[in-house]
């Protein structure tokens, strides 16, 4: 035992290096654990591709129009939460579907191929990874 | 010095793994394909390939089987005017599946209720409720027991239609979740249109959370269940429906009145590793409704959550353990 400690000898500075990777390793751990802020976005993707991206907060207020695959698509932001309130297709799917605000949480035009759904990351323990529809 | 050195670089990488845990690659793709918006996301490193080849299947599957493609198996079936046709060997596998589940349901579920659905045209601009003789000339072309299935030889009596819509979802998530599984892949959850298969555990061992959507608010759910290496479907009626007269007529037929079905259900959820038996099995007891489909469900070892009309939500004993209500709306029923 005396030996194998003999071969692998710590000296006073090693111990300064080891702090100093673990100070890292902890800063970099804490960096990643602020970024986890419970901000939300709200997407619109427009035939599989993002068409805007908007940062949901208590003073959103936006109502975006644009031209879906078939027709024009309305949808509203208004605070943490987002909605389509006007498609003009033929099953209104989208419009029944109502407000979205959970992170995963996706509403649809198929007629337009237009998505839209809630980003960004939660520290909401409700939170949930899929939802059946 | 050097074995130092080793130490040092040892306890670096060490410090370094351990500031990176949970952070696994997820790959996620959001895609479209039969008739309906669809979501894979999974985790590892070869996710995104085994995504691509995913979205391949669904492509060749319903090439096969969709209903209005021209090109497609089920198609020519629909219009041979009842002579027999050779289709692939997918598509007699998801017709066999759809037959032998319209046989365990009792007809519940009937894949051949396309006439009656086109008849009320809902999730069009055309839906209204048709008059009492129209849905009595379209009854008798809705019965699965016609349809002859004999190896990949399909023949189907003229002005009947088969719609393999009502499992294709289901069918499609049981053979995704098959190639990712086959890919390596541990953790995914795979989305078509609604119908979810949470492919193993979360990260670390963990289950899924899966939310059960809110009849009332299809946007929010209302429920959650704790799930791992299965899949859940939901059917209701506020997927697709219209109103005439203050009254909602939803998509999902009984095949045995011609009328969309009608009982004191809003939707039902089966939680199962067989997809596909899942997808026909929520119409069939939505149409039964809850006395009916909670005595099926015992019979057949199903587990499943209720909601029915009076906000009232009923829980098989196997899910009990796993479901947990997130709303106030409504009352769960132990």
């Amino acid at each position: 035992m005396k030996n194998k400690l003999a071969a692998f000898p710590l000296r006073p500075g090693d111990a300064v290096i080891f702090l100093a990777i673990i100070a890292a390793a902890c800063g970099i751990w804490l960096h990643l654990v602020l970024l986890q802020t419970d901000q939300t976005y709200g997407e619109i993707w427009l035939d599989g591709a993002l068409y805007q991206q908007i940062k949901l907060d208590d003073s959103t207020k936006e109502t975006i129009r644009l031209e879906g695959k078939n027709s024009e698509v309305t949808i509203e932001a208004d605070g943490r939460q987002m909605r389509f309130i006007l498609s003009e297709c033929p099953d209104h799917t989208c419009e029944r579907t109502g407000w979205i605000s959970g992170v995963g949480q996706t509403a649809v035009c198929l007629p337009n191929r237009v998505m839209i759904k809630i980003t960004g990351s939660t520290g909401d323990e409700d939170a949930v990874d899929a939802v059946v529809q | 010095m050097k074995n130092r050195l080793i130490g040092v670089a040892a306890a670096a990488m060490l410090a370094l793994s351990l500031a990176g845990c949970g952070t696994e690659t997820a790959c996620s793709q959001d895609f479209y394909a039969m008739d309906t918006a669809m979501s894979i996301t999974a985790y590892g490193a070869d996710a995104q390939a085994a995504i691509n080849e995913s979205i391949s299947y669904i492509n060749t599957l319903e090439a096969d089987i969709s209903r209005t493609r021209e090109t497609s198996d089920i198609y020519a079936v629909n219009h041979a005017e009842g002579e027999t046709v050779t289709v692939s060997e997918q598509t007699a596998d998801v017709l066999r599946r759809a037959l032998e589940l319209a046989e365990e349901t009792e007809g519940c579920f009937d894949p051949t209720i396309a006439p009656l659905s086109d008849l009320w045209g809902i999730g069009t601009e055309n839906a209204a409720v048709p008059a009492q003789e129209e849905i009595d000339a379209v009854l008798p072309l809705v019965d699965y027991t016609r349809v002859k299935l004999d190896g990949t030889e399909v023949t189907v009596p003229a002005d009947m239609q088969i719609d393999l819509g009502g499992i294709g979802k289901g069918y499609a998530a049981d053979h995704v979740a098959q190639i990712l599984r086959d890919a390596g892949i541990e953790h995914a959850t795979i989305s078509l249109g609604g119908n979810v298969y949470a492919v193993g555990s979360k990260d670390k061992g963990l289950p899924w959370s899966v939310g059960i959507t809110d009849p009332d608010e299809p946007g929010s759910w209302f429920a959650a269940l704790k799930v791992s290496d299965t899949s859940i479907v939901t059917s209701g009626d506020y997927e697709r429906y219209f109103e005439q007269d203050g009254k909602r007529y939803c998509h999902i037929f009984d095949p045995e009145t011609g009328y969309p079905a009608e009982t004191d259900l809003r939707s039902v959820t089966i939680v199962s590793a067989d997809s596909t038996k899942a997808d026909a099995c929520t119409t069939a007891l939505f149409v039964m409704g809850l006395d009916r489909a909670v005595e099926y469900c015992k019979a057949h070892d199903i587990e499943a959550v209720f909601v029915c009309r009076d906000h009232t939500v009923h829980v098989t004993d196997g899910l009990k353990d796993s479901f947990s209500m997130d709303s106030a709306e409504y009352t769960y029923e132990k």
